[in-house]
């Protein structure tokens, strides 16, 4: 295959026009994925990660968002293309996957009907054949008993088998991309595992870049083979999954990572970062992460720092980065 | 009190919380006779557990595995079908409400979600006052101090009092239930997922907090939760939960490290890591976890158990409910299987497994 990216983010600005002024939630993205590739964005509630993915498809509100920059999908720009195109994008091209599959699935038809839709709608022949297709693709999520959990309403589903309903559906539209937005934050562990070994195997499988947006480092850790760690709306740390995950080369990533309490931490303390996550109604001055660095120096608060590449592959938002890899402040 | 039942038969050695054989049932469908069949939701089913003085029990299971049910029941919000309820002595489970009136106050909950568990319209002091106010706790002053006391022992400043719940942030809102639970003094609080809601750089100030304040003042805890990860660095035991019964209880550092019920290792190979570990390794679960109106007959684990699979679908598992019974190996440990696994720790790998499936125990 070619190296070309499936798709390619460039300085993606976004801001929502809001009765007390317009606020910045996003500042600066920027990313690409190849075939078959998954990217990781991980961060806090508020830290932008799923309003970029909205953009990304033009689900953001055309009269209340302010998107600026450039999303390049298999080589076409996206940004400012009309609503009648990105509906076409979205499903064929783009596929999103949901938290919550309950609210993002139609509760009034059945589960069969609403996959066959989607291959109708990509002229994939018609509806007998849709349906018979849509029992294929349930039973390629791993559904048990397909042809039945075809005929059944969402509520009639468990959680995991929604979500499971909505891969599929995801699926279907045969995209080169699908989105992921904690696709299995509302799972437990159990089910969990199962929903994630599907989701990487079926875009590996099928060459299909995959972006998985979640707050879980573990989850990330063992799905995604690149990571961007964002904080207050801006990518502050990117790299290869395991290296940044085991090594971070930044205050956020090191210290968050430092504070997940797991068996083999018991009896030594959590660490903990300071203070409270920022609103994106005042974030602090230079970079953004400083009033709860540990690392902090006043330069910090006076200017903000770029997204720096560092080694090979990475890249961090710091100052101090130098001093951090030594191992002191 | 002035109730002589209440003596304190159990010395202040003797556990502090004890379940016996404890079940709460929720009827569902059809009330009125004759039309449909009445079910039962049998959320918890027959469970013993012990909580020692200044311990903290995790209680960890899935969605439907009845701990949430389990940590009302044994505060008294909800009414046990059956089984008793032991707090310091005292048996609640045949108490009046107004007999447990005086006990309440030394057994506290703090909730999930801050965001619904605190009321919009007060100002959080008046919210932490109220709870004096319900037990006839001092006066008026004394009750203003206790209530800055306890949001300065949280860490949050006492000036804080005259502010809205919508003015906190999710981290400081559990702070506030935290407080709450703290002004009545109690010696019992049940955490129902206290940190599942928070960010993880939030997350880990709220359980250093939980730490600190379990060693300052000797709190004991049952702690609920579906985060292993924060049960295996917060917990001194863990009872492992599965359709309303006990699988395995014990020492974290023994569960986690030689865990004995298929179930157990399963949940444990569940948790994705950040450490790199062989993802064949991975132990994945078939299926969900059934309904617990209809739990399977038997082992309730045994549809989903791959241990069972491996050994050949012995009869055994689905004719005869196994017992929760003290291990002979560690005896601090308690495991409900036919065929408890000797090194667990040696399952959780892939090449564990196939040595089992290869040597299958005989018992």
């Amino acid at each position: 295959m070619s190296a070309m990216p499936v798709i390619e983010v460039n300085n993606l600005n976004i801001s929502f026009r809001t009765a007390a002024g317009i606020i910045h939630v996003v500042q600066d993205v920027s990313f690409s994925i190849t075939r078959g590739e998954c990217l990781g964005i991980v961060g806090e509630s508020g830290s932008g990660k799923s309003v970029s993915a909205l953009a990304t498809i033009g689900l953001l509100v055309k009269d209340q968002a302010i998107v600026s920059g450039s999303v390049k999908f298999r080589g076409e720009e996206l940004i400012g293309k009309p609503e009648s195109y990105m509906r076409k994008i979205r499903g064929g091209g783009i596929s999103m996957v949901f938290q919550e599959p309950l609210s993002a699935l139609n509760p009034v038809t059945t589960i069969g009907e609403q996959i066959a839709e989607v291959l109708t709608a990509h002229n994939r022949g018609g509806w007998r054949e849709a349906n018979k297709k849509a029992i294929e693709y349930l039973e390629l999520v791993e559904i048990a008993q397909p042809a039945a959990r075809a005929k059944q309403y969402p509520h009639e589903l468990s959680g995991g088998m929604r979500q499971r309903a909505m891969i599929a559906m995801a699926l279907a539209g045969e995209p080169d991309l699908i989105i992921a937005d904690e696709p299995t934050t509302a799972l437990d562990v159990t089910i969990q595992a199962q929903v994630l070994g599907l989701l990487r195997r079926a875009t590996v499988e099928r060459g299909t870049a995959l972006i998985l947006i979640t707050h879980d480092l573990g989850v990330v850790s063992e799905t995604a083979d690149r990571i961007a760690v964002m904080y207050a709306g801006q990518i502050v740390e990117e790299g290869p999954a395991q290296q940044v995950l085991r090594a971070p080369a930044g205050p956020y990533a090191l210290d968050l990572v430092a504070s997940i309490p797991s068996y083999e931490r018991r009896g030594k303390g959590l660490s903990t970062i300071q203070g409270a996550i920022p609103s994106p109604t005042n974030f602090p001055s230079g970079c953004r992460f400083h009033p709860r660095c540990r690392f902090a120096v006043p330069a910090c608060a006076a200017t903000m720092p770029e997204l720096t590449p560092r080694g090979v592959n990475r890249a961090v938002r710091c100052f101090r980065a130098d001093e951090i890899a030594k191992g002191g402040a | 009190m002035s109730d002589k039942k209440t003596t304190k038969s159990a010395s202040a050695t003797g556990p502090l919380v004890e379940l016996r054989g404890l079940k709460k049932h929720f009827p569902i469908g059809s009330a009125i006779p004759l039309i449909g069949k009445r079910k039962t939701v049998k959320a918890v089913d027959g469970v013993d557990l012990t909580i020692a003085r200044g311990e903290t029990l995790a209680v960890v299971g899935e969605s439907g595995s009845g701990k949430t049910t389990l940590g009302r029941v044994t505060l008294g919000l909800q009414k046990a079908t059956s089984g008793e309820v032991w707090f310091d002595g005292t048996k609640l489970t045949d108490r009046s409400s107004e007999e447990l009136r005086h006990l309440r106050r030394r057994m506290q909950i703090v909730f999930q979600d801050p965001f619904g568990s605190l009321n919009p319209r007060l100002p959080i002091g008046d919210q932490i006052e109220e709870g004096l106010v319900a037990h006839n706790v001092g006066d008026s002053a004394s009750r203003r101090e206790k209530m800055r006391a306890s949001l300065e022992i949280v860490g949050l400043p006492a000036e804080y009092a005259t502010r809205y719940a919508h003015e906190f942030s999710g981290g400081q809102r559990q702070r506030v239930g935290i407080a709450r639970a703290l002004a009545l003094d109690p010696e019992f609080i049940v955490l129902d997922e206290p940190v599942s809601a928070l960010d993880v750089s939030i997350q880990s100030q709220v359980l250093n907090l939980l730490a600190d304040l379990r060693t300052k003042k000797g709190l004991t805890y049952m702690f609920i939760s579906h985060n292993l990860d924060v049960v295996g660095y917060f917990a001194d035991r863990v009872a492992v939960m599965y359709l309303g019964k006990i699988m395995e209880v014990g020492p974290v550092d023994q569960v986690f490290t030689k865990p004995q019920h298929p179930y157990t290792i399963a949940l444990l190979s569940a948790v994705p890591k950040i450490e790199a570990h062989d993802s064949a390794d991975r132990l994945i679960l078939e299926g969900e976890i059934p309904s617990p109106v209809n739990p399977p007959s038997g082992c309730r684990f045994r549809t989903r158990c791959w241990l069972r699979e491996q050994l050949g679908n012995p009869e055994r598992c689905s004719t005869e409910e196994p017992l929760l019974a003290a291990s002979p190996r560690s005896p601090a440990v308690s495991v409900a299987c036919h065929f408890p696994l000797e090194d667990g720790a040696a399952s959780i790998t892939k090449r564990g497994r196939s040595a089992i499936a290869a040597h299958p125990k005989k018992s």
